[in-house]
């Protein structure tokens, strides 16, 4: 660990024993403006099949933390050891990059219309992506149909453009984008927070389930803890860009040992039932 | 997409209908009697009162403006006080030479200024962005009297690279005469092969394009940067970026199409400018358009050909605006739901 690690919580922050098939493996990650460090994280590790949780407040560094795993932060400069899918995101070139963003680690973004294509149908954003990767034809046709059915949409919406669909609708076709990639990781920055509650719980819905039957890894960035505490296996609690606690999820939301972390969960009324 | 042509056309009317009205007062404001101008200084009572009756200046105004605005639609937009021919006739055989030298200067100032500002925004705070920043603000400011003389001193005078003046070389008039079908000569010498007069036209209108199109193709590069930089900024084209793609397909494929919008609106506000622009660069030039006719109908004080040069002009600017409107439904699917 970094001399600039901050005082925190739990045991996470020691890297794992057994990490063979960590998908996202950060250490000491520290995110600079100037003088000024904005983000950083000491360890952070996500699995397949598991979900990795970012909480915080506003302008805590977390979002600047998850766009730094996908090498997306301009004007800032990244230091540490950040590896997704096997590849060295800080030292890897623009286009080795651009390799990996969308077909192994995919975004999903918190305002769902506004981060598709306005003036693009569904169909012909997901069609660009997958060509952009190399699937092209009737296999991307083919793709495309798959994964909108299996983010429970139906296929009419590849013929939608952005402003036709849902707020709903266009978090799940954003998913399906991964989806049709292939994308071993998802991130997610606030996916629910522009939805309203029903369709919150169909966007956490969709997402368990696709960590659960194929095995997604999920990287979640939320300062909703009533949604964290129902899909996250594992949490890091940020404050004014550095991690105050970090543990897996059940604990820490049972016995948190921050004060941040206890003041946190104290503001929401009620927890949900925590993990899957 | 048909509602949404429906509704255009709607406030285009009522547009063209403010326009046409807007016209007959303002004619009627315009210093000097038209029965004068008609009849001539020296005409006396009876020819001046033969004169007010013939265009019905004695009318209340309501009769005048119902009178007017059925002539304009049968096609009779008055007798021009000068040439003595029907104004409708002048503007038709004037018009297209403007047309056509605005019109090249349109696309001239769009295929150059939308390229030129992506590349800027693409090279933001660098070399070219500077380069293009510094061209579009001269592009902008050089008043185009100026630089129309500089260019024809420059080029043409001087290097003797094109042309000094007129629409195409004379002699041709004998040796290739064109068929006029559209009195648009580029247009007329193609449709009919006519090879000298269209490769001469061609090379007459180079300088006097370039000109006229300088301070749209600068706006147009601003806008397209400007708008360009900011559609770079928003989710969905970091979304692009996050699904793998680079920063020039970025721009190119994604925010491009969204950042038209803004230009397209700006290509209707400089296309009646550029016409007015025109006139001036036709006189330079002894360009065959609109603006000599406008020039002598204004010392002459003639009326109904003012009154026809304002009314042209004005519909230009409703038609492109209809046009642009037109344009940017099918460039953004969410202006047709606005």
């Amino acid at each position: 660990m970094s001399s600039h690690a901050p005082r925190t919580f739990g045991d996470d922050l020691q890297p794992p024993q057994a990490a063979a098939m960590t998908l996202i493996k950060v250490r000491d990650l520290v995110v600079r403006i100037g003088d000024r460090v904005i983000s950083s994280i000491p360890v952070l590790d996500v699995d397949p099949g598991q979900c990795v949780a970012i909480v915080g407040e506003s302008g805590s560094g977390k979002t600047t933390a998850l766009m730094a795993t996908l090498g997306l932060l301009d004007g800032a400069e990244v230091t540490g050891e950040v590896e997704v899918c096997g590849t060295d995101v800080i030292n890897a070139s623009e286009s080795r990059l651009r390799e990996i963003r969308g077909a192994r680690a995919a975004l999903v973004m918190q305002s769902p219309r506004a981060s598709l294509t306005p003036t693009m149908r569904l169909g012909t954003l997901m069609r660009r992506a997958l060509a952009r990767h190399g699937v092209k034809g009737d296999q991307a046709a083919r793709r495309a149909e798959e994964a909108v059915a299996a983010v429970l949409l139906d296929r009419k919406i590849l013929r939608r453009y952005p402003h036709e669909v849902s707020g709903g609708q266009a978090q799940r076709f954003a998913v399906a984008l991964a989806i049709a990639l292939g994308a071993d990781v998802i991130v997610a920055d606030e996916p629910t927070s522009a939805l309203d509650v029903t369709v919150q719980a169909e966007v956490v819905g969709v997402l368990r389930r696709l960590r659960d039957e194929r095995g997604l890894a999920l990287l979640l960035v939320s300062h909703d803890l009533a949604l964290v505490s129902t899909i996250a296996d594992h949490v890091l609690v940020m404050r004014d860009g550095t991690v105050v606690e970090t543990g897996p999820a059940a604990e820490v939301f049972a016995r948190p040992r921050a004060p941040y972390t206890r003041e946190l969960i104290a503001a929401v009324p009620e927890l949900p039932e925590v993990g899957r | 997409m048909v509602r949404y042509l429906a509704h255009r056309l709607g406030q285009a009317a009522l547009v063209v209908a403010g326009v046409i009205a807007l016209t007959f007062v303002v004619t009627r404001l315009v210093p000097g009697d038209p029965a004068v101008a008609y009849a001539g200084p020296k005409a006396g009572p009876a020819e001046l009162a033969a004169a007010r009756a013939r265009f019905g200046l004695d009318d209340p105004a309501p009769v005048q403006l119902l009178h007017y605005v059925r002539d304009l639609f049968s096609g009779d937009w008055g007798t021009s006080l000068h040439t003595r021919q029907p104004v409708a006739h002048d503007l038709a055989t004037a018009f297209p030479a403007s047309l056509e030298l605005v019109g090249t200067a349109l696309l001239v100032a769009v295929v150059v200024g939308v390229p030129v500002g992506g590349l800027a925004a693409r090279y933001r705070g660098r070399g070219p962005d500077l380069t293009v920043r510094v061209s579009s603000v001269l592009a902008v400011s050089v008043p185009v009297f100026w630089l129309a003389l500089a260019v024809q001193t420059v080029f043409a005078s001087n290097l003797r690279w094109f042309p000094v003046a007129g629409e195409y070389a004379s002699g041709l008039d004998t040796t290739s005469p064109l068929h006029v079908y559209t009195n648009i000569t580029v247009v007329d010498a193609a449709l009919t092969g006519n090879w000298p007069i269209l490769t001469s036209t061609l090379g007459h209108l180079v300088l006097p394009a370039l000109v006229v199109a300088a301070y749209p193709a600068g706006l147009i590069a601003q806008m397209t940067r400007a708008a360009l930089i900011e559609e770079a900024g928003q989710d969905h084209t970091r979304m692009a970026r996050a699904l793998g793609f680079g920063e020039t397909a970025v721009l190119t494929r994604f925010a491009l199409r969204p950042a038209l919008n803004p230009v397209l609106s700006l290509i209707a506000l400089v296309f009646a400018y550029a016409v007015v622009n025109g006139f001036l660069v036709e006189a330079v030039f002894n360009w065959p358009g609109l603006g000599r006719y406008a020039a002598d109908s204004i010392r002459s004080l003639d009326t109904p050909a003012i009154a026809g040069v304002t009314l042209l002009v004005a519909l230009l600017y409703v038609v492109a605006n209809l046009v642009v409107d037109l344009l940017q439904g099918v460039v953004d699917p969410r202006a047709r739901t606005r």
